[in-house]
């Protein structure tokens, strides 16, 4: 199976070669049949893909060790539904999916636009193709997902998934990240093709709107999944810590989010050519920029895949993006001129553009501190780290300016807004705004923290702008068809996809950020050793250590607590918080000892959220000290049981004999003696009131959080879904009819 | 069983890719007749976009956005711009 998988890898690679020659040929020549066969060639190339991660998916689920990919990041006691997952754990598999991920998506784009776009389509195939050449060569030569061992050399056991990996999260994010990654490709190539082609007119800007809306939504989906898995899987009470690889995706979803606003104004007015094109370029750069800092080692993080020799073929890439896109924009400038110029800073251009620019800002000063250690080292030779306090006093004023940016577009007229329309438009949501303002003044001690109340104000804002908008919107069409108000609101909406989609995710962004805003700045979290019967007092909740828990499985080892909220004497919720340890492959840890690996262990978190609320606990650190004693005696002990009847063996036989020695083994209850043991030491947590280190957080509206992404998604769902064939059809005949009076 | 696979698979892959180059005439001629000109696609996005214009100011005025006076002004010049451009997909038909 090996073979069979390098071997498509090889073909694979031969066919994405062959389609960048068929495409460019057949663009330069006029030649439909090889602009066809190129675009074939992408479809081949999905489906090789396709067979291929489907073979590496068999190997790790049938446990096939032979594969260096499998012996390295799965063993036989993983759960099938994580072994399922475990492929893009590792750099070989993640490469593998990236490839696929890329085909799959450019097909059905390419599918999808088989009939427009026709000169600018054959150099995004080649641009799409020509990324997927570049991580097959990587995939075929540097990081093979199906290099082999020998039979001699095939592993009996995996090292095994890490544990902070197998969380439901890791099933769908990592994925989707790709997803969101690859389909950034396609709005980056289809740019490409129309600068290389100087068609810059209206097309290719309506297809890639959709498809930069179709990336940002993935991507986002997939970094508020990576969120949801830092909260509840890694023990440290935070959704987003400002790591390296975190801001990696977030960098391009910000360019794109700027595109999709600005992209209107190039629609509507024809303006902001350059900057459009150039933001999407941009997208595509920090996307691949990205993908290099995971892959290649270049900063640290826990999401990354380690030190690697990926680096210089990334930097490569990157420079001939960057020196082509430029080179491109320079070249095709006089084309890129703006037909129009704003009116008035008044007006929704005005907005837009102000927007962009926040937006454009806060990726630059991501990038800046994502990148300031190492550019620190170069200067002056010394590393210096910077954390979460260097990113805030940049971040925090851009995201309320981008709120209040969020608030006031959607109200303010194109082209010139009036004193009467701003008067009409604002006085109801900015009122709303302050009485929020004022009641979370009076009514909480929230005045301590005047940037988490502005974000209060201003979300508000926000949200009574949309709900303005969409009461206007729904009057306004029963006032024409007396439909009732539900209907009226469901067709207004449907009509009008993408201008509410976009309103929609407008309060999700402003309901994300009030959550944000509240959980990081009225957080009260406590480090501390308790033993059972103890308590701790925090924000008024009284947290009460009952009893240790203890579950011993073929799969892990789980020792936690039982803890006990109360609120002015009242019963609030229990919580079970525990860490499990999974069995190590290294010998060296002993034959006891290997159950007992406090460095390869997770977290399971205890947790209450609710609407306004969340209580969050964690045991930090289950002590192992006092049965280190037991752990170190059974080592011995078993060792010298497996030694003597391995000599015994030896005696007998002759040779070394791994079958015999086996049969042995488990006739002499050797495993069924060891895991005896193994409960033993493990149910002496239970019985003694040993002494556990908790984190306990108590955190207001963290809910809102991922309520609002929900909402962004479905309003990005509903601005990205198309209106149905017939509906646009009689859209199109109703302002046809209208503008076609003025022909006669 | 896995160089018969691999065979299978180079077979179709050769068949997909070469199938547009062993009929070169048939395909254009298919191409030509279901697809058409890519100016004349750009100006049917550039209708379509102005179309869209059209319903969002009508939209802005119905919400409140746009005074009587601004939309009449607003709705005239794009219509007349939507007038252009269907002027030239007559002419390019």
């Amino acid at each position: 199976m090996g073979q069979l998988g390098r071997a498509i890898l090889l073909l694979g690679l031969c066919v994405a070669v062959y389609g960048i020659g068929a495409s460019i040929y057949g663009a330069r020549s006029g030649r439909r049949d090889w602009v066809v066969s190129g675009r074939r060639a992408m479809y081949s190339l999905s489906g090789l893909m396709i067979v291929a991660f489907a073979l590496l998916e068999i190997a790790f689920v049938r446990n096939d060790f032979a594969f260096k990919v499998v012996a390295q990041s799965s063993a036989t006691t993983i759960p099938t539904f994580y072994k399922m997952a475990a492929p893009w754990s590792s750099q070989q598999g993640s490469l593998l999916l990236w490839v696929t991920l890329l085909s799959l998506w450019s097909s059905i784009v390419l599918y999808i636009t088989r009939k427009r776009m026709r000169e600018i389509a054959p150099w995004a195939t080649a641009t799409l193709l020509g990324f997927a050449t570049f991580f097959l060569s990587l995939a075929a030569f540097a990081a093979n997902p199906f290099d082999t061992f020998s039979a001699a050399q095939t592993p009996a056991q995996g090292n095994g998934l890490d544990p902070l990996l197998m969380h439901p999260s890791m099933i769908i994010h990592p994925p989707m990240l790709y997803t969101g990654y690859t389909l950034m490709a396609i709005p980056f190539s289809f740019a490409l093709g129309a600068l290389i082609t100087g068609k810059l007119g209206s097309e290719w800007i309506r297809d890639t709107r959709r498809f930069a809306l179709a990336a940002w939504l993935a991507l986002g989906i997939g970094i508020i999944l990576g969120a949801r898995w830092s909260y509840t899987e890694l023990g440290w009470g935070g959704y987003w810590g400002w790591d390296a690889v975190e801001n990696a995706a977030l960098m391009p979803w910000l360019m794109i989010t700027a595109f999709i606003h600005s992209i209107q104004i190039q629609e509507k007015r024809g303006m902001l050519k350059v900057w459009n094109v150039s933001l999407v370029l941009l997208s595509g750069v920090l996307t691949v920029f990205g993908t290099f800092l995971v892959r290649s080692g270049f900063l640290d993080s826990i999401h990354a895949f380690g030190a690697s020799t990926l680096g210089i073929p990334f930097l490569g890439l990157l420079a001939l993006m960057l020196v082509g896109t430029v080179s491109l924009i320079i070249y095709r400038r006089p084309e890129l001129r703006s037909d129009d110029q704003i009116d008035s800073l008044l007006s929704r251009e005005a907005m837009f553009l102000f927007q962009n620019l926040v937006l454009v800002a806060l990726v630059f000063v991501i990038f800046w501190i994502t990148l300031f250690p190492k550019i620190s080292q170069l200067i002056t030779g010394t590393q210096i780290s910077v954390g979460p306090p260097a990113f805030t006093p940049f971040v925090v004023p851009l995201a309320l300016l981008l709120v209040l940016l969020t608030a006031i577009g959607p109200m303010i007229s194109w082209r010139r807004a009036t004193f009467a329309n701003l008067r009409s438009n604002f006085v109801g949501p900015v009122s709303f705004g302050l009485i929020v303002l004022i009641l979370v003044l009076i009514l909480t001690d929230a005045g301590r923290k005047p940037l988490a109340v502005a974000m209060f104000a201003l979300g508000a804002f926000v949200i009574a702008g949309v709900v303005q908008e969409l009461y206007r919107g729904t009057a306004a069409r029963r006032a024409m068809t007396k439909d009732s108000w539900p209907a009226a609101l469901l067709a207004l909406v449907q009509r009008n996809r993408r201008r509410y989609g976009g309103y929609l995710v407008h309060v999700g962004v402003a309901v994300l950020l009030i959550g944000i805003a509240a959980s990081s700045s009225f957080q009260h979290s406590r480090n501390i050793w308790l033993r059972p019967g103890q308590s701790v007092r925090l924000d008024g909740y009284v947290f009460h250590y009952i009893r240790p828990t203890e579950t011993a499985t073929a799969e892990r080892i789980s020792l936690g607590s039982i803890v006990d909220v109360t609120q002015n004497g009242r019963h609030v919720v229990t919580l079970n918080t525990y860490r499990s340890m999974y069995p190590s492959t290294n010998p060296s840890d002993g034959v006891i000892g290997r159950f007992f690996d406090s460095s390869n262990a997770d977290s399971t978190i205890g947790l209450d959220a609710g609407p306004f609320q969340d209580i969050w606990s964690v045991v930090n650190s289950s002590n192992l000290t006092p049965v280190a004693g037991d752990i170190n005696k059974g080592n011995s002990l078993f060792a010298n049981y497996y030694n003597a009847i391995h000599n015994a063996i030896l005696k007998k036989t002759g040779h070394d004999s791994n079958a015999e020695f086996n049969r042995v083994l488990g006739a002499s209850r050797f495993y069924q003696l060891r895991d005896d043991a193994v409960d033993d030491i493990a149910r002496q947590y239970t019985l003694h009131p040993w002494p556990v280190q908790f984190l306990f957080i108590v955190d207001p509206l963290v809910s809102w959080l991922w309520f609002g992404a929900i909402i962004m998604a479905f309003g990005g769902f509903v601005a990205l879904w198309p209106m149905p064939f017939a509906a646009r059809r009689r859209e199109l005949a109703l302002y046809r009819a209208r503008v076609t009076r003025e022909l006669a | 069983m896995a160089y018969v696979v691999l065979v299978v698979l180079l077979l179709a892959v050769v068949f997909v890719v070469s199938t547009p180059l062993r009929s070169p005439a048939a395909n254009q001629g298919a191409e030509q007749e279901e697809t058409r000109s890519t100016a004349r696609r750009d100006l049917e996005a550039a209708r379509d976009g102005k179309y869209r214009e059209i319903r969002d100011a009508e939209l802005d005025h119905q919400t409140g956005k746009l005074s009587d006076a601004d939309f009449a002004a607003v709705d005239a010049a794009l219509r007349a711009e939507a007038v252009e451009i269907l002027r030239r997909l007559d002419r390019s038909e």
